[in-house]
Order: structure tokens, then sequence, then C-alpha cells
């Protein structure tokens, strides 16, 4: 070592040495900063205590403590009687906890423009106790750093990068007419291509695209003003104690719909509106939205998925709202009451398991078929019998209670028809009849549905379109599925198109069928979930994920596709937009092939979307979860893939995202999770100790089943607190199975129930374990040398690394290893969640689908013996590994030869394919459907496709803007391109590309 | 694609080399050699090198256990035995593929008609299951053993011309071209397969104006309408170096679309068409 080194390293460690001591002081000092601010500046008093307009106190009473990763020192703040106080060392009771891996990092907390976040989810920050608290603070913090001002809109958001008319908006390219009418799949349409319509003959379509495109979404706080407004005036009592409190929820869904402003846009054939604005993020601050209010001043300035907000907004969030559900949301209440809070501390780690009930029980479909045969009315009556007939109390509180939830939702469509018919008799020019034509039929429609069955195609729709925006009153906005739009809206497309013999009528009719299609999509899209910045970074770019599903087969068997399935793949063609999320089902022997085609060419032209689901593989998998045969039949995807039965299973299928790299990493450091930083997981003893294979896989048995088992009573712990404290009446109303069982939904009353879990990393795990077997126990190499490899990356170990890349054999290779391998562990993982009982009654059922965790967790990992460096992405959802080098129809037989039964959740089978510049249009719809088509017919269960090059993927990096409205599917979900984080992009990029 | 090891030409410009020779010989990949030296000791013979030096190939016999101990996979052996019953099953996990693409099996090499007696047990099996079975040939062959074993089993041929002149022919394949011609004459007469005859365009050998309107013109006179155009490219060059081969023609640049234009055009002004 040179002196100079030796002189620099002996400086270093005196300045650590002094910094060491001088943090805690430093930190307090700074405390007592903010605490000054606080305590004294009139202006910013009201954070610690206010008053609100009606006289009401609100004190924030909270104690808050930063220690160190030992808790033996710390420093605390006390918030009480309207002052901040701050105190050394740890304290007793305290709300929130913050433990820091390195005394840095606590300075580093309180450090200018502090990335706290990226140290919260790189786990250099632990954090147990109440997240709500901590936001209040963050917000507070962030107000004295900031004076209160929200950060401006980031300049890439500053000038749309649309035309400015929609006009010069270009309409995309459209398929090739087709002249095959497959029988009993084609009856009215000449070319079910409809290769003659485009954006362009759609102009009040093109408007609303352009609306769609052009606005900047905004925070809307109509829901939980609603919302909280309704619960202060409740006064205390009431809440938490289950049976009285399906009451009170359908009370309060009644308050949000009879006080929920009716709007109607221009050009707008469907009356309502999710929000109030025109694209709005609601909020639950009964769920997740408290999260939200360290990031009142900041979303605004977001590079991605910025939500503008206005002064009076933050002010009243701040102020009025979120105080409130302080401790009163879905994961507090289960912090303070569940028998295990040490699981949600787990959850709060980010790297092993990821719990969306935390913020909802979604993911499913109510039965929309039978409100469209039968009306509100009728079931409403069905209600009022039930509550006479009723053998218990809880039983008869769920018939009054759907009642209750029932009429906000024919109050609001009441609303609704009457505002129609103002703005009708507001239009009094001669160029306005048309408009108002339009409005006096609004209100027509509104008048008589949902109340009354739906007749027409366009009252159908309308029911549609109100049951989601009521639906979002009560449950949160992410994975509620619209359905089977095809199969359910065909007699009405069947009856709209009678005695349209004449070429111009029928052509005409077929467009209204366009046009009202393309309506509703577009008013699927006026919402997006709350996304906070942690999960900004996790899943960028995602929206609602509302499903629309076409074709497979009906209950009896025979084929669903119908002419509104030809139609809706148009209107997908057409749109390209990210939601509706829309998913395909194919059933060979029974779909034609020209569907297929069809499906591969919207495929194609849009890049990203349908995904494509086989119908064989999906129907057995469920019935051997116990659904009958004609309800398996009767599916739809749910959110990102997963099967769902209509209408009558809660079958929450994005419960949970669970990290099986975890698990390995814990197996081979004796349960320890590097990250993390401490023992996670049982003792399995130190790998070099292992006398053989099996013993390995062993213990990462041992530690995937101690998360699996963490992960299930997790999830049953949250799930009873959705019992306890927010039942779904509305739902129920309208859902299989509550009328008849008495019981609300989330307490078990559907006709089917399960949860579904997503498994990310598997071929990461497999990949892994091949390569231990085929180096270390068939090979030369010491499990001491593959650790110190991994320990550093890799470096150092490039000859250790490129065996492992040449010489192991990988997921996906005509390789028998990898594939008993993936069977085993999936045998295993089907078993062990099988075996948990759930809250609910039902199953746990695993797939194997990753949204965009496969990025964030890829990001939380190290060094993996399949060859994988620290921090880059695991491979999406259940798709071999661009490590494995392995030609497409390889992957292929390997995917499509695992059995669906043990992944009845489902899987996202990722195939990223550029086409040759000079390939023909037809010959790359005939190959990708000669590919699905081989896929599907060894067994093979879902594939999506990308169809983009890198070096478009590559551009849209550098240029954004020119590319706004680039599709790419994730992992089960489409996405626009730029909306990505960097990562994610780099994933899609660095995927394996396959010639066509 | 089957690809046969065994051809009885020696074109300079071979695009798969480790065909050429019907035994097993060892490749050797420097670019991904690590040098580590675990190949030497396990030689039986002791010639084993790192990829990234020269080596002794005459002496090798590739036995495989320089290759078994290479941590990088630089090395590898080209050229496997695959029983009949095996590698007809092994195709056929891919039928749904060759079904739904119109796709199918392609016969190439090398030379498969050097084993017309496998290679056409083989294809009369795919023929079997409705496969597509299609063979890529030099043309230079037994014509009777080639129309009694492979031919009835064959759904098309992709037969290859290189040079009209047999001199040229001779110095550049090693043999003369007689019997491809007569062979390529009979093919056209049995008239039983799609024959797609197709000519390589090789810099300097095989792309003069001269040698192209000569295989044109044979070809108009035999009454095929349509020629495949192969335009040059160098990835060859590489696999030649890796089998420790010497290089008679080294070309390592690829065509230049122009020249390849002019090719089609020469070919278009005899009156041909070229396939696409």
């Amino acid at each position: 070592m040179s002196t100079e080194i030796a002189r620099r390293s002996t400086w270093e460690r005196t300045l650590t040495w002094i910094l060491g001591r001088m943090t805690l002081p430093l930190v307090r000092t700074k405390l007592f900063a903010v605490a000054t601010m606080l305590n004294h500046r009139p202006s910013l008093r009201h954070h610690l205590r206010d008053e609100l307009p009606d006289g009401e106190q609100v004190v924030f009473d909270a104690t808050i403590q930063w220690l160190t990763w030992d808790r033996s020192r710390g420093v605390h703040a006390v918030f009480r009687d309207g002052k901040m106080r701050v105190g050394a060392g740890p304290v007793d009771g305290a709300d929130v906890t913050f433990r820091c891996k390195r005394l840095e990092d606590l300075r580093g907390l309180f450090a200018a423009g502090a990335d706290t976040l990226d140290m919260i989810i790189s786990n250099d920050v632990a954090i147990e106790g109440n997240m709500s608290v901590l936001a209040k603070f963050g917000h507070m913090a962030a107000t004295v750093q900031q004076g209160g001002r929200k950060l401006p809109l980031h300049e890439r958001w500053e000038h749309s990068a649309w035309p400015d008319r929609w006009e010069d908006m270009p309409a995309y390219p459209v398929g090739e007419s087709c002249d095959e009418h497959p029988a009993g799949e084609v009856t009215r349409l000449d070319d079910p291509h409809l290769a003659g319509f485009s954006l362009d003959d759609l102009p009040r379509i093109k408007r609303l695209l352009w609306a769609y495109r052009t606005v900047i979404t905004e925070w809307c706080t109509e829901r939980a003003v609603g919302l909280t407004e309704f619960v202060r005036a409740q006064g205390e009592g009431g809440r938490g104690d289950g049976d009285a409190t399906v009451l009170r929820q359908a009370r309060a869904v009644h308050h949000l719909l009879s006080h929920k402003a009716p709007i109607i846009h221009d050009d707008d054939l469907l009356a309502g509106t999710t929000t109030s604005k025109r694209i709005g993020v609601p909020l639950y601050p009964e769920l997740g939205a408290t999260w939200g209010w360290s990031e009142l001043l900041t979303t605004q300035g977001r590079e991605r998925n910025p939500y503008r907000i206005t002064d009076e907004e933050i002010d009243v969030l701040d102020r009025q709202v979120l105080p409130l559900w302080l401790h009163d949301n879905v994961r507090q209440w289960t912090y303070d009451h569940g028998d295990d809070a040490s699981l949600l501390d787990l959850d709060a780690r980010f790297a092993l398991y990821f719990m969306w009930k935390t913020q909802a029980i979604s993911h499913t479909l109510v039965d929309t078929p039978s409100v469209l045969a039968r009306g509100l009315l009728d079931i409403r009556e069905e209600a009022s019998r039930r509550e006479g007939e009723a053998g218990d109390d809880e039983a008869r509180e769920l018939f009054q209670a759907m009642q209750v939830a029932l009429d906000g939702v024919l109050d609001y469509s009441a609303r609704l028809a009457a505002h129609a018919r103002e703005l009708a008799d507001g239009l009094t020019g001669d160029g306005d009849r048309s408009r108002r034509d339009e409005l006096l039929e609004m209100a027509r429609i509104c008048e008589r549905v949902p109340a009354h069955p739906a007749e027409t195609l366009h009252e159908a729709i309308q029911v549609i379109w109100i049951l989601m925006v009521a639906l979002h009153q009560e449950s949160f906005n992410a994975a509620l599925v619209v359905g089977r739009l095809d199969v359910w809206l065909e007699p009405y497309f069947q009856r709209h198109m009678e005695g349209a013999d004449d070429p111009d009528e029928k052509s005409q009719r077929i467009q209204r069928v366009l046009e009202l299609c393309s309506a509703l999509v577009l008013k699927l899209t006026d919402h997006l979930p709350f996304v906070e910045s942690a999960g900004n970074r996790i899943f960028s770019g995602s929206s609602g994920n509302q499903v629309i599903t076409l074709g497979g087969v009906t209950d009896d068997g025979g084929s669903a596709v119908c002419d509104m399935t030809w139609i809706w793949l148009k209107v997908t063609e057409i749109l390209r937009v990210r939601d509706p999320n829309v998913n395909a089902r194919f059933a060979p022997g029974v779909n034609s092939d020209a569907y297929l085609r069809r499906l591969c060419e919207v495929n194609l032209l849009t890049g990203a979307t349908p995904s494509l689901h086989n119908d064989d593989a999906v129907i057995p998998a469920m019935v051997e979860q116990g659904f009958a045969l004609e309800h398996a039949r009767d599916w739809t995807a749910t959110g990102c893939v997963e099967p769902t039965s209509c209408g009558r299973h809660l079958g929450h299928t994005n419960s949970m995202m669970f990290n099986m790299v975890a698990a390995l990493e814990m197996a081979l450091n004796d349960g320890v999770h590097p990250l993390v930083g401490e023992q996670v997981g049982p003792s399995t003893g130190d790998p070099r100790g292992f006398g053989s294979y099996e013993a390995f896989v062993g213990a990462l048995k041992e530690q995937l089943g101690w998360l699996i088992d963490r992960s299930a009573r997790a999830n049953n712990m949250l799930g009873r607190t959705h019992q306890r404290i927010r039942p779904t009446p509305l739902m129920s109303a309208l859902f299989e199975g509550p009328m008849e069982s008495g019981r609300d939904v989330v307490r078990g009353g559907a006709r089917y129930n399960s949860s579904g879990t997503a498994l990310v990393g598997l071929t990461d795990v497999v990949d892994s374990l091949a390569a231990v077997r085929t180096l270390v126990y068939d090979g030369e190499v010491e499990m001491d040398t593959l650790l110190a490899a991994l320990a550093a990356d890799f470096q150092g170990h490039e000859e250790l690394h490129a065996r492992v890349l040449r010489r192991a054999p990988k997921f996906g290779q005509d390789a028998e290893l990898p594939l008993e391998i993936a069977r085993d562990l999936m045998d295993f993982v089907y078993d062990r969640y099988q075996a948990h009982e759930h809250y609910r009654g039902g199953r746990y059922v695993p797939g194997y689908w990753s949204m965009s965790y496969h990025v964030a967790f890829g990001d939380l990992s190290g060094a993996l013996p399949s060859g994988r460096r620290r921090g880059e992405s695991f491979t999406p959802g259940l798709t071999p590994s661009q490590l494995s080098g392995a030609p497409l129809t390889e992957q292929i037989r390997t995917v499509a030869s695992l059995d669906a039964h043990r992944m009845p959740n489902n899987i996202a089978f990722n195939v990223k394919v550029v086409p040759g510049a000079d390939d023909e249009h037809r010959e790359v719809v005939d190959r990708m459907a000669a590919y699905v088509g081989a896929y599907f017919e060894m067994g093979g269960m879902q594939i999506q496709f990308n169809v983009v090059g890198s070096d478009t993927l590559k551009a849209a990096m550098e240029t954004p803007d020119e590319y706004r409205d680039l599709l790419v599917r994730i992992s089960g979900y489409n996405v626009y391109f730029v909306d990505l984080t960097p990562e994610a992009q780099l994933e899609v990029i660095g995927r394996m590309e396959h010639a066509l | 694609m089957v690809f046969f090891k065994g051809c009885p030409l020696r074109c300079v410009w071979c695009q798969n080399p480790e065909t050429l020779s019907p035994r097993q010989e060892l490749q050797r990949m420097p670019e991904r050699c690590a040098e580590c030296r675990r190949c030497g000791p396990v030689c039986p013979h002791a010639i084993a090198r790192p990829a990234a030096e020269p080596q002794d190939v005459a002496r090798c016999r590739a036995c495989g256990a320089c290759v078994d101990a290479c941590a990088t996979g630089a090395r590898r052996v080209a050229g496997e035995v695959w029983a009949l019953d095996e590698l007809t099953a092994l195709l056929l996990r891919d039928e749904p593929f060759y079904r739904l693409s119109g796709g199918g099996v392609t016969l190439s090499g090398g030379e498969p008609t050097v084993y017309p007696q496998y290679a056409g047990e083989l294809a009369a099996r795919l023929g079997e299951a409705d496969v597509h079975v299609l063979l890529e040939t030099c043309g230079h062959f037994a014509w009777e053993d080639f129309e009694r074993r492979l031919l009835p089993h064959l759904s098309a041929v992709y037969f290859d011309l290189k040079l009209a002149d047999e001199e040229e022919h001779r110095r550049h394949t090693g043999r003369g071209n007689a019997r491809i011609r007569a062979n390529l004459e009979r093919l056209v007469r049995a008239g039983t397969v799609e024959v797609l005859p197709r000519i390589p365009l090789v810099p300097g050998i095989t792309d003069g104006e001269a040698n192209l309107t000569a295989l044109a013109d044979l070809l108009r006179d035999l009454g095929l309408p349509r020629v495949a155009l192969l335009p040059y490219n160098p990835l060859w060059v590489s696999k030649r170096e890796a089998l420790g081969l010497d290089l008679p023609y080294a070309r390592r640049e690829w065509m230049e679309p122009d020249r390849e234009a002019r090719c089609s055009d020469m070919v278009r002004t005899s009156g041909l068409e070229v396939a696409g």
C-alpha cells in the first residue's frame, strides 16, 4: 500500500468516526429546526392542531423514532397537544420506527434532496408501524422545506406531444379485409375484419381519443371528500363492529352516488364519469390514499405519470380528509387488530412479497348479464323479499344494505338523465339539433336503465358503463373487470341490425356500433389508480387493467366467437389504448383459424394486444379447482391474465406478488436475506455443508414454504379486516351467491371463492438450481467458490460465470433437467398454497406472471447461480431467460409442456417478435398464427407478443414525445412504453428478439 | 433442418464447412476461450490446446474429452450420430409447427444424397406423418440410388447450380459439372416433385455475366422458369477457422446490394423469373 493511500484511508476513517459521533446530534438539530417552524410559524401550526370549518378540532397525535439498526441509539419526535417535541434515544410506544443500517443512512434521510424512497426500497432503511403517520410527517417536512409550494409540472409535460387540432391526429393503419365467414362465428358482417372502417370514419371518437391523449391526469377529491363527509356526519361508533358495518357501507356508497356530480362531456354518448376530472385519480382514503399524503406537493412534478393538483385540493386533502383516516384504514386496522403485525412489516420490506389487500379486494367482476336481463329494480325487489325471509341478522342486514346501495345507483342514473335533459334544453340553435337529439336519447336511456332490462345496444352499453362507475365508488379501481363483451352484447347487436338489408343502411348501423363500443372503451380510460412514487417505480404506467375478454367457448362448449367479437377486435385495432386490457380466448378445434389469424393481425398492428389464452388449458385447470364445467367455460381474464368465472367468483386473483428468488437467496444464506440484512426465514444451514443436491433443494423448499405460509397468513389477516370494516353490499347485490347465502362477497358469500397469487422469478430459480446441480453436485465446482462468486457478483470469477452460462442447461432449451426442476417446484408451490385455509373458504391458486415485479424484485436481489448479475431484472412471467438463447420453437415446446393444472392462476409467456422489413403483412400474420396454434395444440396456456424491435424502443427512450402511444405488454398488462421507468424500459429492450 | 455430414464437392466458399467431412470434427471458438488450459491434460493424444492458440487438427479424433473439460464452451464436436427412430421422433415433436405454418423438414448439409438409404427412410417416415420434406442438394449424386430410395419420398428439391463451365467448376468445387447437369435434367424430366434451381452468388467466381447467362440459358432450355439467387455472406469464414482448415477463398465482406441487383437483372434479361 502506498503511503498516500494509507494516509487517505486514515483520514477517511477519522472522518467517518467524527461523523458517526455527530450524526445523532446533527439529526436532532434538523428535527429541532422543523419543530421550531411547526410550533411557532402561524401559517404552519395547523399541521399540528387544526380547526375544521364545522369547529371540530384535529390534533396530530403521534410518535416517530429514527434508530440505529440495533435499536440502541437514535432520536424521536413526539406530536401531542398541538406541539412537536424532539428527544434523544428510543422511546416506547412509537407509532412508526425507522431503522437505518448505517449511520450515514440516517444522516442521508435528513439531507437536502434525500431520496428517502430509494433508501426504503433498497432496504437501507426499514420501517415498522403506521405508514400513514409517516406520510403525514413527510408532508409536513416537505412543506417546511419547500415553503408549502407544490412542484410545477415536469417540463416534459408542458407541451403536448400531440397535434393541436384533433383533425391532425393520424389514424392508425388497419388490417386487410377478409372474405372468410366461419360458420356460426360471422352472421351479419360481409368483411369480419371491417377493413373499410378507420378512425377517420368516426370523427366523434377521434375527438374523444384526442382528448384522452392530450389531457394530463389529475387528483380527484370527489370520492374522498364525499366519504369523509359521510363518516364525519355519522360520528363515532359503528365502525369496525362487523355486523352493523354492511349497512354503514351501503349508506356510504349511497351517499357517494347520490352526491356525485352528473357529468356528460362534449361528444359523450354514454353518461356519467368515474371521477369529476377528465382523467382523474379517485382516492380511497380507507385503503391506501393516506400513503399519498407525503406526495401532495410532488406528484405534479413527476417525470413519469404526473398528477395535477390545485392548491385548494392540497388543502382539503391535507386538512379535512386525510387526518380522519390516519388510523382508520385497512392496513393500519390490520396492524392494530390483526394477530401478527410482523407479517405486514415483512411486506414493507418490498423484497419478499407484496400484499395487495392493503389496497383492495378487487380483481373480479359482477354478474352483468343478469343486470342487463333483469334491471336493478328486479334485483332490489329480490333483496327486499329476501330481507323478509332472512334467517339471521347478518343476512337481513345484507339484504337491507343491498337495497340502500342499489338505490344509490338509481339515484345517480336519474340525475344523469335530468342533467342530459338540462343540457339538451340549453341547446336551441339549429346547428345543435343533432346533439340535442342525442342528449334527449341519453336522457331517455338513463331513465330506463339500469332500473329496467336493457333493450337496445345503446342501453346495454350504458348499463355496463354505469355499473363500472358505481362499483368504483365502493371498490378500489384496480382490475375491476368489464367482462365478455362480445357474448353479452351479441343479442343486442343482432336486434340493432334487424331489417338492415340495404348495404348503405347496414354500413351505417355497423358504424354506429363501432362508435358506441369505442365510446365505452374511451370512457373506461377516464380514471387511473393512485400510484404513489414507490409504486411509480415498481409498476409505472400501470392503469386500471379493466379487462375485456373475447371468444373461446360458450357454456355448452360451442364457439363463442360472434359478430361482436370482430367488432371489438376492430375497436382494439383503431384505438390502441392500454386500458381496457383486451384478452382473447382461443379454443382449438372449436374457434376458427380465421379468428386466430385476426387475433394475430390485431396484435401485429397494435404491437401488444390482445393477449392470447388457450381454453383447452385454462378450463380444465379451473375444473380441477372445483368449478362446474359450464362455469369454467364462462371465464374472463382478470387484471393481467388470471381466469375468473364471470359474476359468481370472488377470486382476488392478484392478492399478492411473491418473490421466489428471495427463497433461493435465503437458502444460500442460512435464512438471511442478503438485502434485508437479517435473519428472515428459518435457519437451514450453511450450504457448504449440504452433502447432496437433494439437501440443497430441501433447504430451498423450506424457505419457500416458510414464505408461502407467511404470505397466505398475511392475506387471510388482511382479508378478515375487509370483512370487519369493508364489506361490499353493492358488489354483493350484483353477484351470484350472496342472495342465496345471505353473506357479503367479502365474507364468503360468492358462489366460488379463491385468492390468486403471482409467483415471480421461477425461471431464475430453475436456472439457478440447474446450474448448482450441474456444476456443483455433478461437477467439480465447490459450493464455497460459487458463493464467493455470487458475493462478488462474478467479478474476478469470469471463468465460472462463463461456465454457468455455457455449461449449465437453461429453462427453455431442449433439456430435461430444467423442466424436471420446474415441475418439481411448481408441484411444491401448488401443494403448499392449496394446503392453506382461506378466510372466505375456497383455495389459494398459484400463477406465474409478474406485472413489472420482475424488474422491482430483480433490482433488490443479488447475483444468482443462473448467471444473472446483481440488480438485473428477473425473467418476466413464465418465460425462458435471454441467457438461454433458446429459439422460439424450443421455448414454446418447453412452456407448453408445463402442466396447466399446477398454475390455475395462469401464466404470462412473453415473446418479442420482430418481423423483417420486407416481410409481407399476411405472411407475418400466418406465421404468428402458426406459432400460437402449435403452442396451444401442445397444451400451452397463455402467450403474449410484443411486436416491436429494439431500435424502435431505444428511439422511444431517446425521444419519448414521439412515441407516447407506443404500446408494450409487460407481464400481463399493457403500458405506454414511455411511461415506464428506465429500468423497466431496459428490461423490455433486453428481452430476446425472435424473427418471424 | 437436418444437416448431413459429408459432401462430394469442395466448394471454396462452402457455407457449412463443418459438414464437408463425413467424420466428427473438433471445432474451437477462440472468442470464447478463457485460456484456462483445462483442455490440455485431458487429451488422450496430448494435442489439445486452448482455442486461442493453434492446434494440430490432423491427429484429433474428436473424442470430446477436451470439450467436456472446457469451462467456457469454446470447443465443440461437430456432428452427432442419430439413430433413425430417435431422429424421426425429435423431428415429429415439431409437427404442429410444420402443419400450421405450411413448413416442414429440410434435408441439407453437407449432402444428404451421400446417404440415400438413411435419408430416404427418414423422408418416408416424415411423409407418413404428412410432413413436407424438402431436399437441398448440390446435384452430385448417383441417379439410380437417388431415384429409387430418396426421390419418391420428397416433396420438393432445391437444386444448386454454381458454374456453367466444366473446368471452372472443377477448379472451384473440386469436381466437374457434367453429372450435376445430367441429374438436374433427369429430375426435371421425372416431373414428380417441385424443383427450384438456386445459384449462389459468389463474388468473382459465380457472379460474372457470362456464367449467369449461361446458367440461365441452361435452365430455360430445361423449361424451368424460376431461379433463386443466394447472395454471398461471409459467416462461414470463422467456422472454417474454428475447424483449423485453410482459407482458399477468404472474402469477409457481405455482398453489396447493387451488385446483387445487377445479378438479378442479368438473370431476368435471360428470360428467367427470380424467386423472392
